[in-house]
C-alpha cells in the first residue's frame, strides 16, 4: 500500500521529472507575477485619460469633419463637466484631454497621425477620421494596436461584411451600411405603392464613388427583385454641379421616382427647380441638405423649397421622442452658431446617435477599465446607457437603440427633417407625392 | 425617326449646343485670366485658383455682410484681386523675373513660389473664414430659351462672361498697351530693345489675370453654393486644360478651348454621363499628340 515511498519506487528519472516540474511552474509562475499580476496591483500613477485624434482640420475634408465631428469635443467637455471617466481600476473619475493632429485631407498622412497616436504618444482611445474611406484605411492599425475605434462617419458594404464575419475586431461603424439602405428603400416604396397606388419610372443615379456604386448597387437589388420598373440606372461624375443634361433624359424616360446616390444632392436640386422638374419621390443621399445649418444657411434653400423632399442617412432622430432630445436640440443650435453663423444650427438625423455611440465607448471604459481587449469586447456584447436609451453597437450593422433608428427622413414643416421609415421609427407619415417646387 | 423623334433630337442638339455654350463662356472667362498671365509674363500661376475663390469670398462678404446685389460686387472683387495681383507681381514674381536667367528658369521658380501661395491663400481663408462653404444663391429660378430651360444665373453669367472677355480682347487687340503686352509674349527681349517697360506689362498682365479670376469666381459663387478655401484647385485645372487646348498665349484659342471643353463635357452629360470627365482629358492627350502646341497656338 506504502509502496510508493519505496526508496527504489522513486527512480532518477522520477526525481528529474519532478525537478524540471517545479523548475517550469516557478519560470511560469514568475512570468505571470511580473507581467500580469504585478503590473495590475502596482499601477501607474494616472491622472488623465488621452483620447488621440487625427482629423482633418484642413483641406477638402475639413468641410465634412466641422459638420460631422464637433461632438468629440462636446462629450469630451460633457464627461468632463461630470468630473471626468470613472476608470475601475483605478477606482476613481480622471478628466478627459486629447491629443489632435491635422491629417490636412491627406490619408497617408492621417495613417501616419494615427500610428503615431499610438506608439509615441500612447493614447487611451482613438477617436475615428473623418469619411468611409479613411476610416476604412485606419482599420487596420486599429486592428493590429487593438485599439477599440467607433467609425463615425463610415458608411460603406465592404468594411461592415469584415466586421460582421470577425475579421474587423475592434472597428464598430455608426451609419447604415447600403444594404440596410435598400432594404429601407424597398420598404417605404412599397408602402407608397400599398397607399398610393403604382409609382411610374424609377430612376437610380449615382456618383462614381464608393457610396454611391454601393448604395446605388444595393438599393438597384433590392427594387429589381421586387419587381419595381427602373427605367434609368446611370452613373455620373463626382461631384458634378451640372445636372440639366441628366435631368432632361430623367425626363424623357418619364422617371417620377428618383433615387439619387451621391453627395451632389444641392446642385441636383437647384437645377431640379429650374427645370421645372419634380418628381413624386425624391430621394438624395447625404450631401449637406441634411444639416439644417448648411441647408438653410450656405445652401440658401428654404424650407418651402426642400419641402418633400428625402434622405437616406441613419440611424437617424427625429428630436421630438422626449423633451431631453427637443432640448439637445436646441443646444446643438446655440452650439453650432460659431459654425454655421445663422439660427439653424439644429442637429441633423444621425448627430444624436454619433453622441449615443460615443457614449457606449466611454461607458464601456467606466465599465471593464482601459484594457482594451476588454472594451473592445464589452462594445460587441453589451448594451450601453446613452442619451438614446440603451444602445447596442452590432458588427457590421448600424446601432440599435430604445430611441431613433430611422433611415430616411423627409423635409416637412420644421427646421429639423422628419423620420419617415422604417415606420416603427418615424416622427411622421411620408408626404407624397412631392409637392412642387414653390416658384412654379 | 418620326415627328416626334425629330423633334425630340432637336431639342436635344439645342440643349446640348445651348447648355454646352453657357457652360464654355464661364470656362473661357476662368482661363483667359491664366493665359495671360502665363503668356505673358511666363509666371505658370498655379495658384490660379485660389485668387478666383478670394474673388468668390469677396462677393460672399459684401452680399452677406453689406447687402451690395451680387452682381455690383463683381466690381468690388475685380478691384480688389487686381490691387491684390499688383502687390503679390512686385513682391514676389518680379524678384523671381530679376533672379531667373532664363524663361525656363522663370517658370521652374515660379511654379515653386506659386505652391506656397496657393497653401498660404487656402490656409489663411480657412483661419479668417473657417471651412463652412459659401455661396450666394442668385438667380436661381429658371428661364426659356428656344424652348430649352437654363438657370438665369447660367444665363447671366455667360452673357457678362462674353463681354468681359469681349473687353479684354478689344484692350489687348487695339490699345497701344495691348500691342506692348503681345510685343512682350512674343519676344520678350525684343520688346524692351524697342522701349517697352516690360516690367510695366508684367504688372498690369499679371493683374489682369487676378482681375478675370476674382470676375469668375465671384460669378461661380452666384451659381454654386458650396465653396471653400479649399474649391480652387478644381478652376486651375480647367483653366490648365483649355491653356493647353486653346495654346499658350493665344487669347482667341482660350475662348475656343473653353467652348470646346463646355460643349463636350455638356454632351456627354447628357448622353453618357460617366464618361464626361474622361472625354475631357482625352481631348487633352489627343491635342497633345497631335498639335502639341494646342490647337490655336502658333509654332
Amino acid at each position: 500500500m506504502l509502496n510508493f515511498l519505496n526508496r527504489k519506487a522513486v527512480t532518477k528519472m522520477m526525481i528529474m521529472i519532478i525537478v524540471a516540474v517545479i523548475i517550469i511552474a516557478s519560470i511560469a509562475g514568475s512570468l505571470y507575477y511580473f507581467l500580469y499580476y504585478l503590473p495590475a496591483k502596482q499601477l501607474a500613477p494616472k491622472d488623465k485619460i488621452v483620447i488621440g485624434i487625427a482629423q482633418s482640420l484642413s483641406g477638402p475634408l475639413a468641410v465634412q469633419v466641422m459638420m460631422w465631428h464637433q461632438c468629440y469635443k462636446w462629450i469630451i467637455d460633457d464627461y468632463n463637466a461630470k468630473g471626468g471617466l470613472y476608470v475601475p481600476e483605478y477606482g476613481k473619475k480622471l478628466p478627459i484631454t486629447y491629443v489632435e493632429y491635422d491629417d490636412e485631407s491627406d490619408i497617408n498622412k492621417m495613417l501616419t497621425l494615427t500610428e503615431r497616436l499610438i506608439t509615441i504618444d500612447k493614447v487611451d482611445l482613438i477617436f475615428a477620421p473623418a469619411s468611409t474611406g479613411f476610416c476604412y484605411a485606419a482599420f487596420s492599425l486599429y486592428e493590429k494596436y487593438h485599439y477599440p475605434v467607433i467609425a463615425l462617419t463610415y458608411g460603406s458594404q465592404a468594411g461592415a461584411e469584415k466586421m460582421r464575419r470577425g475579421e474587423l475586431k475592434y472597428c464598430f461603424q455608426t451609419l447604415a451600411s447600403p444594404d440596410e439602405v435598400g432594404e429601407a428603400v424597398l420598404g417605404l416604396l412599397n408602402y407608397i405603392k400599398d397607399k398610393y397606388g403604382p409609382l411610374g419610372n424609377i430612376g437610380i443615379i449615382h456618383h462614381t464613388d464608393q457610396h454611391g456604386i454601393e448604395h446605388a448597387a444595393a438599393i438597384y437589388g433590392q427594387l429589381s427583385l421586387a419587381g419595381f420598373n427602373i427605367a434609368v440606372y446611370e452613373s455620373y461624375p463626382f461631384m458634378t454641379t451640372e445636372f440639366k443634361p441628366l435631368i432632361s433624359k430623367l425626363k424623357e424616360a418619364n422617371v417620377e421616382a428618383l433615387i439619387l446616390c451621391g453627395y451632389e444632392g444641392p446642385y441636383f436640386l437647384r437645377d431640379a427647380m429650374a427645370e421645372n422638374y419634380n418628381p413624386k419621390f425624391l430621394l438624395l443621399g447625404p450631401s449637406g441638405v441634411e444639416t439644417p445649418g448648411m441647408a438653410f444657411g450656405a445652401l440658401g434653400f428654404t424650407l418651402e423649397q426642400l419641402k418633400g423632399v428625402m434622405l437616406y442617412i441613419g440611424p437617424s432622430v427625429s428630436y421630438t421622442e422626449n423633451d431631453f432630445l427637443r432640448q439637445w436640440a436646441e443646444e446643438h443650435k446655440e452650439r453650432c452658431r460659431p459654425v454655421f453663423h445663422n439660427d439653424y444650427g439644429y442637429p441633423f438625423p444621425p448627430s444624436a446617435t454619433f453622441y449615443a455611440a460615443l457614449q457606449c465607448l466611454f461607458e464601456a471604459v467606466q465599465k471593464v477599465g482601459l484594457n482594451r481587449e476588454k472594451i473592445a469586447e464589452a462594445l460587441r456584447t453589451g448594451s450601453f446607457d446613452t442619451i438614446l436609451g440603451k444602445m447596442h453597437l452590432r458588427a457590421g450593422y448600424s446601432p440599435q437603440s430604445e430611441i431613433g433608428g430611422g433611415i430616411i427622413e423627409q423635409w416637412q414643416n420644421r427646421y429639423i427633417m422628419d423620420v419617415i421609415w422604417p415606420s416603427k421609427a418615424a416622427s411622421a407619415d411620408v408626404i407624397y407625392p412631392k409637392p412642387p417646387w414653390p416658384s412654379s | 425617326m418620326g415627328p416626334r423623334g425629330s423633334r425630340e433630337g432637336r431639342g436635344t442638339l439645342l440643349d446640348v449646343i445651348i447648355g454646352g455654350a453657357l457652360a464654355g463662356a464661364l470656362y473661357s472667362l476662368v482661363a483667359v485670366g491664366l493665359n495671360i498671365q502665363y503668356g505673358i509674363t511666363r509666371i505658370l500661376n498655379l495658384a490660379y485658383g485660389e485668387i478666383l475663390i478670394i474673388g468668390a469670398y469677396i462677393t460672399f462678404i459684401f452680399f452677406n455682410f453689406y447687402g451690395i446685389n451680387p452682381l455690383l460686387t463683381l466690381i468690388l472683387s475685380g478691384l480688389i484681386t487686381f490691387i491684390l495681383g499688383i502687390l503679390l507681381q512686385v513682391a514676389v514674381f518680379r524678384k523671381l523675373v530679376h533672379s531667373s536667367s532664363s524663361a525656363v528658369e522663370l517658370e521652374f521658380r515660379s511654379l515653386f513660389a506659386c505652391f506656397g501661395l496657393i497653401y498660404i491663400i487656402q490656409n489663411l481663408l480657412a483661419y479668417i473664414f473657417g471651412t463652412t462653404p459659401i455661396g450666394v444663391p442668385y438667380l436661381m429660378e429658371g428661364i426659356s430659351i428656344l424652348g430649352e430651360r437654363f438657370k438665369t444665373n447660367m444665363v447671366v453669367t455667360a452673357v457678362l462672361s462674353v463681354l468681359i472677355n469681349a473687353v479684354m480682347y478689344v484692350f489687348i487687340r487695339f490699345t497701344k498697351f495691348g500691342l506692348a503686352m503681345r510685343a512682350t509674349a512674343e519676344e520678350p527681349l525684343g520688346a524692351q530693345l524697342i522701349g517697352i517697360d516690360v516690367l510695366k506689362v508684367h504688372l498690369v498682365s499679371f493683374s489682369m489675370g487676378c482681375f478675370a479670376a476674382a470676375l469668375s469666381g465671384s460669378m461661380v459663387c452666384l451659381i454654386y453654393s458650396n465653396l471653400t478655401p479649399y474649391s480652387g484647385t478644381f478652376y486651375t485645372i480647367i483653366a490648365l486644360i483649355i491653356l493647353i487646348l486653346g495654346g499658350k498665349g493665344n487669347f482667341l484659342g482660350s475662348v475656343a478651348g473653353a467652348f470646346i471643353i463646355g460643349c463636350s463635357y455638356y454632351a456627354m452629360l447628357r448622353f453618357k454621363a460617366a464618361l464626361a470627365d474622361p472625354v475631357i482629358y482625352i481631348i487633352l492627350i489627343v491635342v497633345l499628340i497631335i498639335r502639341p502646341r494646342g490647337l490655336f497656338g502658333r509654332q
